[in-house]
């Protein structure tokens, strides 16, 4: 199947283009980019964590902040968002058979509002962590980083929009007349089901941000307790925003498995209308379980059980991807490539994360983990787990089709098991941290004996990931550079099985 | 899936082309991290804009009478937050033999601890007044062991970055400051520093006096300032009261016993973004 | 048995242990819900960056707590200037101390010895080392314990048994 189209174009046709190839390919590339830079910043807290006191390797507590807040900000909506914008970009007009978004132009303003978005956010290095949460961040986080921040997350935010709103008329009116949304690919409805969320959820966020703002100025008091305000509505407001957003960052990720694992299973999707049933059931009910990151704000009873039945009742969704991919690969002829094997990793790293977000939606079991490293290990098991590796292993796959060359096998497989060997052993380390009680967002620790050799197991992984990252980078430069030309009808010599988009599922 | 077959030929990416991309993105990075590593201090160094707008209001402080060989230190209204001022006079001069008072004119809690900061092993060793709270005084610190010519780092457990110095001096040098927080009369300090647009330049600012008060003006900086009544350099500015040019350390007293009760801004005339406020009850 | 049966049957079986998670959630967090009315009221305040409490018969401490074995406590629990959270890992307390609003949460300690209290909730440039000492004790002639403290107050069915917890201090 061909995707890439290239007559030798100048760089600059391509910067400033409009076509949905060249604007997926540039939202990728500031993607991998962010990756590394925020990767880069993890492993300097997990360097600076390996041992209790000051290491030197982060000169004081504020410069941690400040590095871990960027490290979260930029992961989340610079590495996550754009690079399931770009390989939406890529594929989605293919896939519905256009020829290109629905509205190009406002595609790639959408993709230039974040460069400069990126700089605000880097260059302020606010303190305040990703949440943002008041008072800090009005009553005492320094500017101009805070005020950076919040225009450039909004920017960031109205970029997303933009993006949705193109996805969404891309998808249902842009689609060709012949070919109805229940045979589109799955991808094709995860980017629909997320976009719509977006919609819905940012711009409460919008407005939280702009409150954040004039509360800072000192003309309002949203959020002050000294001007009547309540900082638990914040809270309230950010999460309603971004718990369904974490479902915004995941969907696509389980969109692009759906479309690795069949393929390289060499087997059609168990059940395609379970898939379908599963991502519009995320979708609506991800929206009714926020406030399960506030059950220690002091919440009643009664609203704390009502998100408890709110975070359980998405469970059964995801649990349905899970089985789907399971029951594909089931008696499937597999062909454990770099992308497959990406794609299985997520998977066993997707079920550890579940388990341990039921734990977290027990209520009285929150209070042993809320704030402490059990989250910050939750969390890195689906962010990194989950969406990174669904996404590193669709880069490998759309590397062929994109440059035309092959990248090395045996590096790409390498860097998988680094990175899963890594990732497995920071983050599940850390949900023993945090039974131990160790907060997050701490420079220092107590020094005693099973804090500090669970840290260092932890920077170990994190070394380790770093070593898996960096032959990962270097394998796809390289190849890019000078790999083998790729077969560009079967680059993965998946065979007369390879899985046709056009394919009728046997079973429906 | 014929028909919609594409024809056109791929043409591979060449070396040239990914170098070419390669540079565009890492030019482009190397730019923008030196651009932060340039800027990272400033981009962090302002309180943010409501912290400015309501400094919080001194409690009443009646600290105790300075008895013959102690030495007072005032721990400043604000100096919980980082970048202000905090221990005042900031490289205390102890005479030999001195007792040493801190008077916490702070709303909140701190501590004046020997010592460097939280990392320093030593820290504690030689005195440690432990939480003094808003409004009050700590026990009399002796220093045994010291001797003239010393200078002892310390610092506030609670907010580490408030550090400071003491020097010993002399036994009886008549040069000791007068006790820091011992208002004989409101003051207003021209602190050290204020010329440069952006520091601290009056406290306490805003700052309350009755009609009638004599408001004591010391200008603690090492250059020329004023306090005029005003917003700017003009033909309507001073016209109230008007310290006029006043050297490094001169002191000046504005006799308020004619001045309507009311809000007054004012500025110094060497450095008009040098404002503040008084209210006159 | 069709294509699906198995699917439903799996989704059925996700769907009974997350009823149950709930159900047993919701039975334990009825009985932290509630302060026994007999309970003893410690005021907590927290601010950047250190704990000062306050008893009911008006003693401050600052930095540290003592209070005795076998009484039950309630902590109500607020803050002087931004976000901090009480937190004994020990005793699995843990609640958020928000400004302009009191949050209560309630204990009985059945050890005695020295525990840690520390913030768990980001407050800024000493949060990482914001931390007090909790110091409980036998009860004596002025501290006297509840009867049946055991019984009442450490339901069989409590999540975490107090004998195995990793002790921070």
């Amino acid at each position: 199947m061909v995707l890439e189209v290239k007559k030798p174009r100048a760089m600059w046709e391509i910067l400033f283009s409009t076509h949905h190839t060249d604007i997926g390919l540039l939202y990728i590339i500031l993607a991998i980019t962010a990756l590394m830079i925020g990767g880069a910043l993890a492993i300097a807290i997990r360097s600076e964590l390996f041992l209790p006191g000051n290491q030197g390797i982060i000169p004081d507590s504020n410069t941690f902040h400040r590095i871990f807040t960027t490290h979260g900000t930029n992961m989340l909506f610079l590495w996550l968002l754009p690079f399931a914008a770009g390989v939406g970009n890529y594929l989605i007009p293919i896939m519905v058979r256009y020829k290109d978004m629905a509205w190009p132009k406002l595609n790639a303003t959408a993709f230039w509002m974040i460069p400069p978005a990126m700089a605000m956010v880097w260059l302020g290095m606010a303190d305040f962590t990703w949440y943002a949460s008041p008072p800090y961040s009005i009553l005492k986080a320094p500017g101009p980083a805070a005020e950076m921040w919040i225009f450039g997350i909004k920017i960031l935010g109205i970029s997303s929009v933009l993006g949705a709103i193109n996805f969404i008329v891309t998808i249902l009116k842009m689609k060709h007349p012949d070919l109805p949304l229940m045979r589109t690919p799955l991808f094709v409805w995860a980017t629909l089901v997320t976009s719509i969320m977006i919609l819905v959820a940012i711009p409460t966020f919008a407005a939280a941000l702009i409150m954040l703002y004039t509360d800072r100025l000192g003309v309002s008091g949203f959020f002050n307790p000294a001007m009547g305000g309540d900082p638990i509505a914040y809270q309230h407001l950010f999460w309603f925003t971004f718990h369904p957003e974490v479902y915004i960052f995941a969907i696509p990720a389980i969109g692009m498995m759906y479309e690795l694992i069949p393929r390289f299973s060499r087997k059609p999707i168990f059940s395609y209308q379970s898939g379908v049933t599963a991502f519009v059931l995320l979708a609506i009910v991800g929206f009714a379980s926020w406030a399960h990151h506030m059950y220690s704000t002091g919440m009643s009873f009664t609203e704390k059980t009502v998100f408890m039945i709110g975070t359980l009742a998405a469970v059964p969704a995801s649990a349905m991807h899970v089985f789907n991919w399971t029951a594909t690969m089931w008696g499937g002829r597999i062909r454990f490539r770099a992308p497959m094997s990406f794609a299985f990793g997520g998977l066993v790293l997707f079920f550890y994360a579940g388990a341990g977000g039921i734990v977290n939606t027990a209520m009285p079991l929150d209070f042993l983990t809320h704030d402490t490293y059990w989250v910050v290990g939750h969390f890195h098991l689906f962010v990194m787990g989950l969406i990174t590796f669904a996404f590193i292993g669709m880069l490998h796959y759309l590397f062929p089709f994109i440059t035309g060359r092959m990248y090395n096998e045996r590096l790409a497989m390498i860097s998988f098991w680094l990175l899963f060997a890594g990732s497995s052993v920071i983050f599940l380390t850390q949900h023993v941290l945090g039974l131990y009680g160790q907060p997050r967002r701490t420079f220092d620790y107590l020094p005693i004996e099973p804090l500090i050799i669970m840290n260092q197991i932890s920077t170990v992984g994190a070394w380790i990931n770093a070593a898996g990252a960096a032959l990962l980078i270097g394998n796809l430069i390289t190849s890019a550079i000078k790999g083998k030309p790729a077969k560009m009808n079967d680059p993965f010599e998946l065979g007369e099985h390879y899985y046709d988009y056009t394919r009728r599922e046997p079973h429906h | 899936m014929e028909e919609h077959e594409n024809k056109d030929p791929i043409i591979l990416t060449s070396p040239a082309r990914m170098l070419k991309g390669i540079l565009i993105v890492g030019i482009t990075l190397a730019v923008g991290a030196g651009i932060v590593l340039t800027f990272f201090d400033e981009m962090y160094a302002n309180p943010p804009p409501v912290a400015r707008i309501q400094p919080p209001t001194p409690p009443p402080v009646e600290p105790p009478p300075a008895q013959a060989g102690t030495t007072t230190i005032a721990i400043l209204v604000g100096a919980a937050t980082e970048g202000n001022p905090d221990y005042d006079p900031d490289d205390g001069k102890v005479p030999l033999g001195n007792k040493i008072v801190w008077n916490n004119q702070d709303p909140i809690p701190h501590t004046a601890t020997s010592g460097t900061g939280p990392d320093d092993p030593n820290k504690a060793k030689l005195f440690d007044t432990n939480i003094i709270l808003g409004g009050e005084s700590s026990d009399p610190v002796e220093l045994t062991d010291a001797k003239e010519g010393d200078s002892i780092p310390y610092f506030c457990t609670v907010h580490p970055y408030m550090t400071s110095q003491l020097t010993i001096v002399p036994a009886g040098q008549v040069g000791a400051p007068p006790p820091g927080g011992e208002p004989a009369g409101p003051t207003i300090k021209i602190l050290q520093g204020s010329a440069t647009q952006g520091n601290p330049d009056f406290d306490p600012d805003p700052i309350k006096v009755k009609k009638g008060d004599k408001i004591n003006v010391v200008n603690e900086d090492n250059t020329l300032h004023t306090i005029t009544d005003g917003t700017a350099p003009g033909a309507t500015a001073g016209k109230l009261f008007d310290t006029g040019f006043l050297e490094a350390g001169q002191t000046f007293s504005i006799d308020t016993a004619n001045l309507e009760p009311r809000e007054y801004d004012y500025f110094c005339q060497v450095h008009p973004y040098m404002q503040g406020k008084l209210t006159v009850e | 048995m069709g294509h699906a049966t198995f699917e439903w049957v799996y989704v059925g079986v996700v769907i009974a242990l997350l009823v149950y998670v709930g159900a047993a959630s919701w039975d334990v967090e009825r009985l932290l819900d509630h302060a026994p009315p007999e309970s003893k009221v410690v005021k907590v305040f927290g601010q950047q960056w250190l704990w000062t409490f306050e008893h009911e018969d008006g003693r401050k401490e600052v930095g540290e707590l003592h209070l005795t074995k076998g009484v039950p406590y309630r902590f109500e629990i607020t803050s002087r200037d931004v976000n901090h959270a009480f937190n004994i890992p020990d005793l699995t307390v843990m609640m958020d101390a928000v400004p302009g609003r009191i949050n209560t949460m309630w204990v009985m300690p059945d050890a005695t010895g020295e525990f840690l209290i520390q913030c768990r909730e980001f407050c800024g440039f000493s949060h990482y080392q914001m931390r007090a000492k909790l110091i409980v004790e036998e009860p004596d002639a002025t501290n006297v314990a509840f009867e049946d403290a055991e019984e009442k107050y450490l339901p069989a069915s409590s999540v975490v048994d107090a004998g195995d917890t990793a002790r921070l201090s």
